[in-house]
């Protein structure tokens, strides 16, 4: 390989890395260099195209436009902006189904998720519910309260300084003070992050006050403080999971809620802690390739589902 | 997958038609740049939420159904067992390093892990998250504290890893 080349390759290489930010936006200017020689063009599509061989890729999911930082508490607004839910016609049932049932029945039944499904529902005060795979949500008497069963859901609550929206999961209560936040109810305890404005998140052993960008996980009684991008709480709606120091047990629970597939951790690995995000978008087959090389872990077949265990190498 | 695509990106899609068939054109003067722009047009429909950026998003898409279609002849011509490089008019290389190339996507995973492992951290993690994890470079380097360039220079010798290319940042 001559000393021409190789500048060449490397200057390819550059390229391509920088194409693979999520928001690349130069163009103009990698279509210069490519068209400046051919040897140019050859030498990056050799590498783009075995680039792309390694894990073919979804889209790259772009920043989407959020609605945030409005000043003050949330005054009710409807819900315009349209989301993820894996398949616009469920999505379109599940909100049908939550103004029906608002109109029909004064104590409502649950909502369920099946593993792997997005539901967005209209609660009985205004408010919207969006539920995770494999999740359940139960309305109770007061049209201001629901109960988490199981899974996990993101809220966004009209504002009520006199009747404020709770959320019940097991023994804890998590009240609204005019936000979008995220709660998931864990194998043993409970996670609750805010996206805008505040809540206040009252457990047996007390109350933590949580505002735009606190994430809280109790675990057996012990809480556990971090900070993180507000937008993150709420990401698993776009296909996204993002993570800080997060035991591969808490990711894995968030993975098969996500995929709809059963998912177990060696107990080797359960407490590993990982740090890093996660697109759930695509085939299961991308998400099982980008599972074993992000966290770094092997992907077995096991009952009906996968079993992560540790990474194998020859 | 929706009926319709978003009115925005439908309508930059509209308003940078002929920029994209241009682009289209440019970058693979080989294919059919008006048929490209027809498959944007088509992968548009499964879009279900709004786009930050849509020219950029647009443009990316129009690089990324090149990609695919240069993926899928180049498939073809291997079964075919006629090289796509006979045939290239951008007098591109003509050499078995074709063949090499393709040789690494078919190594298996474990292979990919090996070489990820030998650059030990935090070169392994910065690359799986980003290359996997589509995370930006910026993010990375918060959360690990270290300097953008760091994540760049980290990023390149990765690449080239894996890519089995030498690296310019080892200098």
């Amino acid at each position: 390989m001559t000393a021409h080349s190789d500048a060449i390759d490397q200057t390819a290489l550059k390229w391509l890395i920088r194409v693979q930010e999520p928001s690349f936006d130069r163009w103009d200017d990698w279509e210069a260099w490519l068209t400046g020689a051919p040897e140019h063009a050859a030498a990056y599509w050799r590498l783009a195209e075995t680039d792309a061989e390694l894990v073919a890729p979804p889209l790259p999911a772009q920043a989407v436009r959020r609605t945030r930082g409005r000043p003050g508490p949330a005054a009710p607004r409807p819900v315009t902006r349209r989301l993820w839910v894996g398949g616009g016609i469920a999505a379109a049932l599940a909100v049908a189904c939550g103004v029906a049932w608002v109109s029909l029945k004064p104590v409502p039944p649950a909502f369920e998720t099946a593993p792997g499904e997005v539901r967005t529902l209209v609660l009985a005060d205004g408010s919207t519910a969006h539920l995770a795979g494999g999740s359940r949500l139960t309305p109770t008497s007061d049209a201001r309260e629901v109960r988490l069963e199981r899974g996990r859901a993101s809220f966004e609550v009209v504002h009520d300084a006199d009747r404020p929206f709770t959320v019940l999961v097991d023994d804890s209560r998590v009240v609204d003070l005019g936000t979008v936040f995220d709660v998931t109810r864990l194998e043993h305890g409970v996670r609750v992050a805010v996206s805008e404005g505040i809540v206040r998140f009252d457990g047996p052993d007390g109350s933590e006050r949580l505002e735009v960008g606190d994430e809280l996980t109790v675990i057996n009684g012990r809480a556990d403080r971090t900070r993180i991008d507000p937008a993150d709480a709420t990401a698993w709606l776009e296909g996204r999971l993002s993570y800080r120091q997060t035991s591969l047990a808490i990711v894995a629970d968030d993975l098969a809620r996500a995929i709809g597939v059963p998912i177990l951790v060696s107990p080797a690995l359960r407490e590993r802690s990982f740090t890093g995000s996660l697109e759930t978008t695509g085939t299961r087959d991308a998400v099982r390739a980008r599972i074993e090389l992000l966290l770094n872990v092997s992907v077995e077949d096991s009952a009906g589902g996968w079993r992560l265990g540790a990474a194998r190498t020859r | 997958m929706q009926a319709s695509i978003p009115d925005d990106l439908e309508a930059a899609f509209l308003a940078l038609r002929h920029d994209l068939v241009r682009r289209a054109r440019a970058i693979e003067p080989r294919g059919d740049a008006e048929d490209v722009v027809q498959e944007v047009w088509i992968r548009l429909r499964s879009i279900t939420e709004p786009v930050g950026n849509p020219r950029a998003y647009l443009m990316r898409t129009v690089y990324t159904v090149v990609l695919d279609r240069r993926r899928t002849q180049r498939r073809s011509a291997a079964r075919d067992g006629s090289w796509v490089t006979a045939q290239r008019p951008d007098g591109g290389d003509a050499d078995p390093a074709d063949a090499e190339s393709l040789l690494l996507a078919r190594e298996s995973l474990a292979a990919v892990h090996a070489r990820l492992a030998a650059l030990g951290e935090p070169a392994n993690t910065i690359f799986r998250r980003y290359r996997f994890g589509g995370e930006p470079q910026k993010h990375i380097a918060e959360t690990l504290g270290i300097a953008l360039r760091t994540v760049e220079k980290h990023l390149h010798r990765a690449y080239a890893a894996i890519h089995q290319l030498r690296s310019d940042q080892d200098d």
